[in-house]
């Protein structure tokens, strides 16, 4: 299996100085991105995402540990021309308009110039008139989709998004999501940090969820919630709601018609057959059964508070 | 040698953008004109005055430039985080010296260009005689101010703007004096003394080589061997300095 980036045991430690505790960033860091896979790093402020980011760029050395991006090792000169990058709160200079931030991004990366192609990008994210406008007079919104535009101009194999969600307007956001879509079917490799997990959900192969400078868990959305926590609810009639109240672990909502209604969560969520054969053991006749499953942001809540117990 | 070009023209572009520039030669046109008022005073040495304070005061404006831009030139990158736009391409840490250093020259080619040119519109106005050895003088101010640029985005990469400023402009002023420091080192006689001197003279900018007025007031004009040394001292200093900063750079964590 090609791996796009592969992290072993990456630690950082920062030294703010003589009389202040070190901060360890990062703590045995262990994560694998397979090529052509879009994969959303999880975690809450100071996780260490954006650590990671900077060590991968090669901004920062490693204290310990080490890994490789796209072959090479981390901060290799040659695999950041393969790699485009969108920082958290994405600042570009002032006094160049959004045309001249694309030109400028493509002579770093030794990509010829194509100012009709830059004027694409940009309308393609909604953001047609930044090409002629100087950054400092664009919106946050505006600015993060020039951001992304100078991290795709010289359409590069590994896509590393911090944060790309952040100060975008529904639409906004939707079109940032297609344009993510449209990276990973032309089988670039997308790597993405979020807050917004509902986004992460519906777009990543594969997530994963740090915590204190380590991987917590990862796998794809539909592994992560399979374990998880759900809840069942049935909808049911033909004997009273006490009788089911007696007859099952739940919370029973009786209606005026003389149908009910009972949740199972926990461990009881997990015996629904156990609880139909129970149901119609008493003479109960079942209407409508809805599983509710959790969501990625309840799970990694609950995921975090977890790790914070066992701490 | 394009990302160095790229850098260059966006670090040139700038500063063009920014009306510190425009401040200062704002100044440097008020200096002028002070010559001007002094020249009735100077009791027929008029030319010397003029050519005194003209030369002088491209010197020192294009000294604040580099002090002005070049202490900002990397922290301006840290502080607005843009570094992130840089080294997240296939960049060098010495290219991006490099073209910081282009972009300042570029600035103060122009900025000493300009000054030159009112200097030479004052001399004119004024009626007084002016010619090669005056076009030299005013080269050899920028091979001055191209020594002074490299030592500043040295002394930019490791330490805070503020300081920065103060070291580039305490190196201007020691350096206008480095010729007595290689005095006072032949009149030593404890070889440790020597020996320190000798090394303070080799990381000092040898600015007083530029700063010799004689051939042009007397517009005799420097030789080729004279001016070629003038410009072997500058590009290697430079070059030094420049590839100093490389590595400092490359060895520098940035918490953006």
């Amino acid at each position: 299996m090609q791996f796009a980036i592969r992290l072993k045991q990456l630690e950082k430690t920062y030294s703010p100085g003589l009389l202040r505790r070190p901060v360890h960033a990062l703590r045995g860091l262990d994560l694998d991105v397979r090529r052509d896979e879009l994969y959303g790093i999880v975690g809450l402020n100071g996780a260490g995402k954006t650590t990671a980011f900077k060590i991968i760029l090669g901004l920062l050395t490693p204290t310990n540990g080490g890994g490789e991006v796209l072959g090479a090792p981390l901060g290799d000169r040659l695999a950041r021309a393969r790699l485009g990058f969108l920082p958290e709160l994405p600042a570009y200079y002032p006094h160049l308009d959004g045309g001249e931030v694309l030109r400028f991004a493509r002579a770093l990366s030794g990509v010829a110039r194509d100012d009709q192609r830059d004027r694409q990008i940009l309308e393609s994210l909604g953001v047609g008139q930044a090409y002629s406008r100087r950054t400092r007079k664009l919106s946050k919104g505006q600015l993060q989709r020039v951001g992304l535009a100078q991290a795709i101009v010289h359409e590069p194999e590994l896509l590393i998004l911090d944060e790309p969600m952040s100060g975008l307007d529904p639409v906004a956001r939707g079109l940032v999501k297609d344009m993510l879509r449209e990276q990973r079917q032309a089988g670039r490799t997308v790597v993405l940090s979020t807050h917004v997990l509902t986004d992460i959900e519906s777009l990543a192969d594969r997530v994963g969820l740090i915590q204190d400078g380590a991987l917590l868990r990862e796998g794809s959305p539909r592994e992560l919630l399979s374990g998880s926590a759900r809840e069942v609810k049935i909808e049911g009639c033909g004997v009273s709601a006490e009788t089911i109240a007696r007859t099952l672990e739940g919370s029973v909502i009786a209606a005026g018609d003389g149908s009910w209604a009972v949740t199972l969560s926990g461990h009881a969520a997990l015996e629904v057959d156990t609880a139909i054969r129970q149901i119609l053991g008493v003479g109960g006749e079942i209407l409508q059964i809805e599983t509710i499953r959790e969501d990625l942001e309840s799970m990694f809540v609950r995921s975090v508070e977890g790790a914070k117990e066992c701490a | 040698m394009r990302v160095i070009a790229a850098l260059g023209w966006n670090t040139f572009l700038e500063a063009i953008r920014d009306k510190i520039l425009y401040l200062l030669l704002f100044f440097g046109i008020f200096l002028f004109a002070a010559s001007r008022l002094l020249a009735p005073l100077a009791l027929g040495e008029g030319r010397r005055i003029s050519l005194d304070v003209g030369l002088a005061s491209i010197s020192l404006f294009g000294c604040l430039i580099t002090i002005f831009v070049g202490h900002q030139l990397i922290f301006r990158e840290i502080d607005q985080k843009t570094l992130y736009f840089v080294f997240s391409r296939p960049v060098r840490r010495v290219d991006f010296i490099w073209g910081k250093f282009l972009g300042l020259w570029g600035i103060l080619a122009v900025a000493v260009f300009a000054m030159g040119l009112i200097l030479c519109g004052v001399l004119a106005i004024s009626g007084y005689s002016f010619g090669w050895p005056v076009i030299q003088a005013i080269g050899l101010v920028f091979l001055e101010l191209t020594v002074l640029a490299s030592l500043a985005l040295l002394i930019a990469s490791f330490t805070s703007p503020i300081l920065a400023g103060l070291l580039t402009l305490s190196a201007y002023l020691i350096g206008h004096g480095s010729g007595d420091i290689l005095q006072l080192m032949e009149s030593l006689t404890t070889p440790a003394l020597q020996s320190v001197l000798r090394a303070v003279s080799w990381i000092v900018p040898r600015l007083d080589l530029y700063g010799e007025m004689l051939p042009v007031l007397q517009d005799t004009g420097w030789t080729a061997v004279q001016y070629g040394w003038g410009i072997a001292y500058a590009v290697i200093y430079a070059t030094a300095a420049l590839t100093l900063a490389g590595v400092v750079l490359e060895r520098r964590d940035f918490h953006l």
